[in-house]
């Protein structure tokens, strides 16, 4: 059977718009915030804090919404669409809004003059808001679906978010805990264990999604 | 009175019936009970009984907070999305009924699970040979630093997503616990140290010896008792304002209807 995507302006007209404008408003107001600091070494920092942390952050968040809010969803399970293709328009248009939204803003920190090439590569500069993306996208979708709750997913996201920002040194310093810590691309570039941490954040985002993929096949639950 | 705890009784049920809740405080529960109950702490003389007592609150107040923020920002949402609002508002219930029930019953479910826990840590504490003493201490540090901080989030989380979508208040908010609370001001401008401060900091450093920041100088840890009851103010005015915000906006919604 061939499947098709929905149409975007069905999209436009009937998804939550904050998951295109919220990302948009973030990424203009650290913009503003780092031409605003002047400082290169505090720009730059605030400019990885959004890439690497705070991006992810709303990722996580919209994607835990991205699916079980829709007030059309029985509509939605009644038509003939699998769920993986459903999954993949929601979160792959939250994923894309924020993909979009770092890339620019990389572009807005090369013409402002702060080189972000503290993170590495032009790769490691990608994998550092894109594997924590990925993570929490995952588990705010996989946590929703399990608790048939959306603020659930939120709420353990929002969890895990502040939990590994403000106890940051020991995830790094723990000889376990570093492999469970989204934020080593951004934060901590140079670190030893960066791509193994990387390594094992990716195969954790894989079996989130996977889990959510699962748990979005038991459309009776959510009904 | 009756209506008022009706809505208390209601929404005090419903929230603590979320699995989502108490699954996020069963995974705090894990990091405090190994990270406060590592064995071999030495257990703190009468001298440094408030000073444990304050440490142990300004603990609670790391992420605890951020469960209740978040878990408690849907319920007005909701009664809208549900009609519920609606239905309440053709009935004789008075407005201030209806803030103040929702207010106090979110309040309450989401101080249950946290106090439950500082129960529990201070029995391990006494069975530990801790000093009874350390009990209307700790019951302090509970009401001059945990409770005010509840107060104060509660308040917002109830009535921001009101006005701005909910899962982006969500997120702010979990920025904001972060940014106005934790972050150094001399790396990047923010609201942590001064009095609006609802993770506590202010009273501990003020009753409770510093706990951790005992033995930091610099003026962002030079605060009194005029201070702390300053921060306990300010917290307390802040929610009182936000709630009173809710109540004009709900009169303009109603009087546009």
């Amino acid at each position: 059977m061939k499947y098709r995507f929905l149409p975007f302006r069905y999209v436009w007209l009937t998804f939550r718009l904050e998951q295109f404008w919220f990302p948009a408003a973030f990424l203009a107001l650290f913009a503003l915030i780092t031409w605003i600091i002047g400082d290169p070494e505090k720009s730059v920092n605030a400019a990885r804090a959004f890439l690497g942390v705070v991006l992810p952050l709303m990722a996580g968040v919209l994607a835990a919404y991205a699916v079980l809010d829709d007030h059309a969803l029985e509509l939605q399970f009644s038509t003939p669409r699998p769920a993986w293709l459903t999954l993949l328009e929601r979160l792959g248009l939250i994923l894309a809004v924020i993909a979009l939204c770092a890339l620019v803003f990389q572009v807005i920190m090369a013409a402002l003059g702060y080189p972000l090439s503290v993170m590495g590569s032009l790769a490691a500069r990608q994998l550092a808001w894109l594997l924590p993306s990925l993570a929490l996208l995952g588990l705010g979708s996989a946590v929703s679906f399990a608790l048939a709750h959306t603020s659930g997913g939120a709420l353990l996201v929002g969890l895990i978010w502040i939990f590994q920002v403000i106890a940051r040194g020991w995830f790094v310093q723990d000889l376990r805990a570093r492999y469970l810590f989204l934020f080593t691309g951004s934060l901590y570039p140079d670190h030893p264990s960066l791509l193994a941490s990387q390594a094992a954040i990716t195969l954790l985002a894989l079996a989130l999604l996977f889990v959510a993929w699962t748990l979005f096949g038991k459309q009776e639950r959510y009904i | 009175m009756s209506r008022f705890l009706g809505i208390v009784r209601y929404e005090y049920k419903m929230s603590t019936r979320r699995p989502g809740l108490w699954l996020a405080f069963g995974l705090l529960y894990l990091f405090y009970g190994i990270s406060l109950f590592t064995p071999g702490e030495p257990i703190p003389g009468d001298m440094h009984l408030w000073q444990f007592a304050g440490q142990i609150a300004f603990m609670f107040n790391l992420f605890m907070p951020v469960v209740g923020g978040i878990s408690s920002a849907d319920r007005l949402v909701r009664d809208r999305r549900l009609g519920v609002e609606e239905l309440l508002s053709s009935t004789p219930m008075r407005r201030w009924t209806y803030i103040a029930g929702k207010y106090c019953g979110a309040l309450l479910s989401i101080l249950t699970p946290v106090f439950a826990f500082f129960v529990v840590v201070n029995l391990v504490g006494l069975i530990g040979g801790i000093s009874l003493g350390y009990l209307p201490i700790s019951l302090l540090s509970f009401l001059a630093m945990i409770l005010p901080a509840y107060v104060f989030v509660i308040a917002f989380s109830l009535v921001c997503p009101v006005v701005i979508p909910l899962r982006v208040y969500q997120v702010l908010f979990t920025g904001y616990w972060f940014w106005g609370n934790y972050l150094n001001p001399k790396a990047f401008p923010s609201l942590s140290g001064t009095h609006l401060v609802p993770s506590g900091h202010v009273a501990l450093l003020a009753w409770f010896g510093g706990g951790m920041f005992a033995s930091s100088g610099g003026p962002e840890y030079n605060f009194h008792t005029l201070d702390a009851i300053f921060s306990l103010v300010l917290l307390a005015g802040c929610a009182a304002l936000i709630l009173t915000a809710l109540e004009r906006l709900m009169a303009w919604r109603a009087a546009r209807a």
